[in-house]
């Protein structure tokens, strides 16, 4: 291995993979970044089976084709810390063949290299693309629906640690919950050449997210492999792995018609619940809502045995139609309020027993709420 | 103190609950020795009918000996699924009457009618008629001062009883019992009082308290107090002896462990539906194995936050099962799967999916056995 690159496109392609090094002892391998020469491309891969990141960075290349796997932490600080020089030569001991030695102006490593023959094999790319999706869009899609999910460790339903990807009629509708609520969000798709659901970890798609945020790429486009699904933008391709369970139906637990709306300012209902929180159970992490019909406020109360009560009266747009009492554990509804960016949403009501809907409300929806819903299941009070 | 402060507990007891329910949903059972239990060859009386005590069947008897003293007998196995139901209703009555609620079991619950003050009487008298109306079985209630006197007063009172313990007829009820009849007396203990002379209930009031410490330590004050009527155990919606189990031997023996893991499930989801069924939450699992040779260990895990997962609670069991027990290849005779630290689900967050047992283990909470590791998932290369 022998060739010279930009500083800049190194640090670029390292900081991208290393999102996707193995941590497991298990297989010392995966902590290797394996470094792939083509022509005048450099591959920079790193993978933990769950997830993989493939990014392709322009060089000189002095050399042949050639690959080697260097141990993806040390090369990570490296590219953290590089002198300012613009250009880097990373050149095989031609005695050993064991080491790299990287150069950047008057600073130079010699770095031990692993065994490339142990590291897995990446699936290709596939070349039919099945969708194109706006990254912003995207972006958006995920952060209003990951945080939903369970962490992967936290249930052994697989299902509820995921993000649910539903491509049909030129939508993508990501999904996920945790079994007690459920975020729904629905983003145009550019281009969609096949539908399908896919299920991913949550915790994967974030990753996915944070390499995206760093690829000067407007459009992004999934290509379906098998067990895998492919994101490629730019020079990027993050590969990840498909759960082989099934997404609860979530359409069936939608309610479409609750008839009480409760209107609020978000930001006046996220500060209410965060200090009415303070004093809730801490079982339930329960907060009471009730209003009734003849007052445009609702009251907000929680009570604990140690923590003691709290009671506070929110604004609303308009008067309930109906009278109305319904708890939720507060982190629920908090949650997703942090999430939106509109000035107002709409808590929709049947009764409580049942579901609530939380949307963002109309005049107008900011563009990135746009196409989400949020389902939310009541907590029951023993009175 | 004025009289609306006294405090008045009540013990709601099914009178031959299983049989009698077996008897109101077969009309031709009626009137017969009714016999619920393990019908197999080891199995053991649940519950026997009225009829059927007659014959000097009991409870808690191998059913070989109940067969041969009562040979013209029905015997039904157990439908816990129906006994549950009934115990839900029993509980909603119960519960619209008492604030604070503790189910002992499917048959049994104290309840407390304290703020009723004057007319706590007649309000626990109304709710044993409610409960009658309800169900269509016959009911035993006792109400007094304290959890003790209350189950003292329905058991004095079987069946289809009712009996208020005042403070002042204490020693007039007690005095003149059998020690045997003093709840928390079981044999051994019995025979350990009659070896010291104490035959009756007002015997172990009147015996120097040191005697009873020097027998039998802390139970022997224990004793002392309960036989001078004093109960200062609260009630209460949750609490370490409340619990809810299912139990099987096996007439023959099981060997292999997958066939043992499955009955450990089986019995698993059992229990979970007996506990959404009476609406409550447990916040402990554990598991019960006898092995041939009759040595018997329980295992247990607390949960922190308290659930009705079938789910979980499964999961747990069979973690208890794989991680905590011994097996070899001698097997087991018995497995049971039981859960406690029961609350009262006052507090329940709803679900969003019918049977999706999502995880109770909130963030930061991670279960070890939980670990990605162990979920089964498939690892191949990519």
């Amino acid at each position: 291995m022998d060739f010279v690159c930009a500083k800049s496109d190194l640090v670029f392609g390292v900081k991208l993979a290393s999102v996707a090094l193995g941590t497991r002892s298990s297989m010392p391998i995966l902590a290797g970044l394996k470094m792939e020469i083509t022509g005048s491309h450099l591959s920079l891969q790193a993978t933990d089976l769950e997830r993989a990141v493939r990014c392709e960075i322009p060089i000189e290349n002095k050399g042949g084709d050639e690959a080697a796997v260097l141990n993806g932490a040390i090369l990570n600080q490296i590219a953290s810390h590089l002198p300012a020089d613009d250009r880097i030569t990373f050149r095989t001991d031609e005695a050993s063949g064991t080491t790299v030695a990287l150069r950047c102006g008057e600073t130079s490593f010699d770095l031990p290299t692993l065994p490339v023959e142990d590291y897995p094999e990446i699936a290709a790319l596939p070349s039919a693309k099945i969708a194109t999706i706006n990254v912003a869009d995207f972006h958006h899609g995920l952060e209003h629906t990951a945080f939903a999910a369970l962490k992967a460790g936290e249930t052994t339903r697989m299902s509820l640690t995921g993000v649910d990807l539903v491509l049909k009629a030129n939508q993508l509708r990501m999904v996920a919950t945790n079994g007690y609520r459920l975020a729904v969000k629905t983003i145009d798709v550019t281009e969609c050449q096949e539908e399908g659901e896919y299920l991913i970890e949550a915790g994967v798609l974030i990753d996915l997210d944070r390499v995206l945020a760093q690829v000067d790429s407007p459009t992004l486009d999934i290509r379906r492999g098998e067990g895998q699904l492919f994101f490629h933008a730019g020079a990027v391709t993050f590969m990840a792995r498909t759960i082989g369970e099934e997404f609860p139906d979530f359409e069936r637990v939608i309610p479409r018609d609750n008839p009480i709306a409760l209107t609020f300012e978000r930001r006046a209902l996220l500060e209410a619940l965060q200090r009415i929180q303070i004093t809730a159970a801490e079982d339930s992490g329960a907060i009471t809502i009730l209003g009734g019909t003849d007052e445009t406020a609702v009251r907000i109360r929680s009570s604990s045995k140690d923590k003691g009560e709290a009671e506070e009266r929110v604004r609303l747009k308009k008067a309930p139609t109906k009278p109305i009492e319904i708890s939720f554990r507060a982190e629920y509804v908090i949650d997703v309020l942090k999430r939106l960016a509109s000035d107002t949403v709409t808590i929709w009501l049947a009764d409580g027993r049942k579901a609530g809907l939380i949307e963002p409300a109309a005049d107008p929806i900011a563009p990135a709420d746009q196409g989400f819903l949020y389902v939310c299941m009541p907590v029951l009070l023993s009175s | 103190m004025d009289a609306s402060s006294e405090r008045w507990i009540g013990h709601l007891d099914m009178d031959a609950f299983f049989a009698a329910v077996e008897q109101l949903d077969e009309p031709k059972f009626r009137g017969k020795p009714v016999i619920v239990g393990g019908l197999g060859s080891r199995g053991v009386v649940a519950t026997a009918s009225y009829e059927a005590r007659r014959f000097g069947v009991h409870s808690a008897m191998p059913m070989a000996m109940a067969r041969k003293r009562c040979p013209d007998g029905v015997f039904v196995p157990p439908r816990f699924e129906r006994y549950c139901e009934i115990s839900a209703r029993v509980r909603e009555v119960l519960l619209r009457v008492s604030p604070v609620l503790e189910t002992v079991s499917l048959d049994e619950a104290f309840f407390d009618v304290s703020e009723h003050g004057a007319a706590a009487m007649a309000v626990a008298l109304a709710a044993k008629q409610e409960v009658q109306r309800e169900t269509q079985l016959t009911c035993s209630v006792g109400v007094a001062p304290n959890r003790f006197l209350a189950k003292m007063g329905s058991d004095l009172s079987k069946p289809d009883g009712f009996l208020v313990i005042r403070p002042e007829r204490v020693r007039e009820i007690l005095d003149p019992l059998p020690i045997g009849k003093m709840w928390g007396v079981g044999d051994v203990t019995e025979r350990r009082l009659r070896g010291l002379g104490l035959l009756r209930i007002a015997d172990v009031r009147t015996a120097p308290v040191e005697l009873l410490e020097r027998e039998f330590g802390r139970m022997g004050v224990r004793l002392h107090e309960l036989a001078r009527g004093e109960d200062d155990t609260p009630i209460a919606g949750e609490s370490e002896s409340v619990s809810m189990s299912r139990e099987v031997t096996y007439a023959v023996d099981l060997l292999r462990a997958e066939e043992i893991e499955d009955e450990v499930r089986r019995l698993a989801r059992h229990v979970a539906g007996q506990l959404r069924a009476a609406s409550m939450l447990c916040r402990t699992v554990r598991i019960k194995i006898r092995y041939p040779d009759f040595r018997t260990i329980t295992r247990q895990v607390k949960l922190p936050v308290a659930t009705d997962s079938e789910g979980l609670i499964e999961t747990l069991a069979v973690h208890l099962l794989r991680q905590r027990a011994e097996l070899d290849e001698r097997g087991v005779r018995l497995l049971g799967v039981g859960v406690s630290r029961l609350g009262v689900a006052a507090t329940r967050q709803l679900s969003l999916f019918d049977g999706v047992p999502a995880s109770i283990l909130e963030r930061g909470q991670q279960a070890p056995w939980m670990g990605k590791e162990s979920m089964g998932r498939d690892r191949s290369p990519l």
